[in-house]
């Protein structure tokens, strides 16, 4: 313990894990608390976005005074972000509720992440010459296990016989890789956690 | 009142073994420090690239990946992405390098700049800690995430670029721009989907694989109290690994113990 004021958020911590574990495992003992937690922590997180914008506004500002390559960029960001946050206002004001926000997300935002999305096709053949290229066994085996899976989905007569091969590779040295994976993950994901109820992992705390 | 099953009363000794366990395997730890730990070489090249940012006056982006801590499927992969980001910070205020961390949720931010903040005072190098150092990106959108980090890393003064925590597939846009721009890249992922194109973007020995993730912060920082819990899962998973195989033999000799550990 590096400071006598970190014992209150830890004790604090202590005893929001124990009450959670305990509605977690228990029934009827101290019904709804996980919820009523995380209704605080939407409250929080509302309070949170805010500094974030500010955060944004904070750096992109200075990049644009300062006339930064790529201020332009910097600009129109803050543009979006206040053109937003105005027609969500505007919306609230009048009538329209949601709708003005919700347009700016259907229209402009949506069609942008999927155009961005589709991208990663052409960047996975990318990375898999690149991944050729190196020509390391592990490479190599991903690349033979991609092909034997890609080619036995192929409805064409030639490659007709891998159809089984592939199968067998998803369901067995695949499905017990993936599965080893997640079970060291899942006690990766304890000890974790762990480390954060018991206060050990506290650097945040400051 | 308390209704407990046995999948439930199982969780609980699980837990308490855990937590006893691991402040066994401190206690153990503070006293014999040397441990053997298989070499991960990503995680040493993520210090190299932080400790020469002072000799090139260059930046490492350090990104905890575009998960939040709001209880979703995630949380403790953002978690370890802090974590390591502690021991990163750390290098960096001690070597005096410098680097650039991106969020993607409003807590995971604020909880990432009081944590290099931290270390900053640690080392007694406040002043050179500024907040700019720590970016909010967006609030939960992974596409808007991943093109904001692309444009940071194609910054002049960014010379290498890590992600230690939730990614998906998308990871692939950050990495295309790491390789058109030839900078050394660290990828640290759990999810199954991003596995192989974090591979075969960032290479074999660049990429943390599962529990790798949540090994970083104990390779980073080699303290005790990180290095027990590795311990502790080395020996959950021996058990679970028997587990298994009685499991097997039990079920090849017609016994039903599965239904023993549903909930």
């Amino acid at each position: 313990m590096r400071k006598p004021g970190l014992y209150i958020p830890i004790i604090i911590i202590y005893l929001s894990a124990a009450l959670v574990l305990i509605d977690f495992f228990t029934n009827n003992v101290v019904e709804g608390f996980a919820s009523l937690l995380g209704l605080w922590a939407s409250i929080i997180m509302a309070f949170a976005v805010l500094v974030g914008l500010g955060n944004v506004v904070r750096v992109h500002f200075g990049r644009a005074l300062k006339r930064e390559s790529g201020y332009v960029y910097s600009l129109i960001l803050l543009l979006s972000a206040g053109g937003v946050l105005v027609g969500g206002i505007i919306g609230r004001v009048t009538n329209l509720q949601d709708d003005v926000t919700n347009w700016i997300y259907q229209y402009i935002y949506q069609p942008l992440s999927t155009t961005l999305f589709s991208l990663l096709a052409f960047l996975m053949v990318s990375a898999a010459i690149k991944a050729l290229r190196i020509g390391t066994v592990e490479s190599t085996l991903m690349l033979v296990g991609a092909l034997i899976v890609l080619l036995g989905q192929v409805a064409l007569q030639p490659f007709g016989g891998l159809s089984d091969l592939a199968h067998w590779f998803q369901n067995y040295p695949v499905m017990g890789v993936l599965r080893g994976v997640l079970i060291g993950a899942a006690l990766g994901a304890i000890a974790t956690s762990l480390r954060y109820i018991l206060g050990v992992d506290n650097r945040y705390l400051g | 009142m308390a209704d407990l099953s046995s999948g439930t009363l199982i969780s609980i000794v699980i837990i308490l073994a855990f937590v006893l366990l691991y402040f066994y395997s401190w206690a153990q730890l503070e006293r014999k420090r040397a441990v053997n730990l298989r070499p991960l070489p990503g995680l040493n090249r993520l210090r190299l690239m932080v400790q020469r940012t002072v000799e090139t006056g260059s930046k490492v982006h350090f990104s905890v990946g575009n998960g939040g801590l709001e209880g979703e499927a995630g949380t403790a992969e953002t978690l370890s992405g802090i974590s390591s980001l502690s021991s990163v910070q750390q290098v960096a205020a001690r070597s005096k390098g410098s680097v650039i961390t991106t969020t993607n949720d409003a807590i995971t931010y604020l909880m990432a700049d009081a944590t290099s903040d931290a270390e900053y005072v640690q080392s007694g190098r406040l002043q050179d800690y500024k907040p700019e150092q720590t970016l909010f990106i967006t609030q939960q959108q992974n596409a808007a995430y991943a093109a904001g980090l692309v444009s940071i890393i194609a910054e002049p003064n960014i010379s290498g670029t890590a992600l230690i925590g939730r990614i998906g597939p998308e990871y692939l846009l950050l990495g295309d721009m790491a390789n058109r721009l030839d900078l050394p890249q660290v990828v640290g992922t759990t999810n199954t989907q991003a596995m192989p194109l974090a591979i075969a973007s960032a290479g074999f020995e660049n990429t943390l694989l599962g529990e790798e993730v949540y090994a970083a912060p104990a390779y980073l920082s080699r303290k005790p109290s990180q290095l027990a819990s590795l311990q502790v899962q080395d020996v959950f998973r021996i058990l679970i690994i028997i587990g298994i195989l009685g499991g097997v033999v039990a079920a090849t000799l017609g016994f039903n113990v599965g239904d023993l550990f549903l909930r």
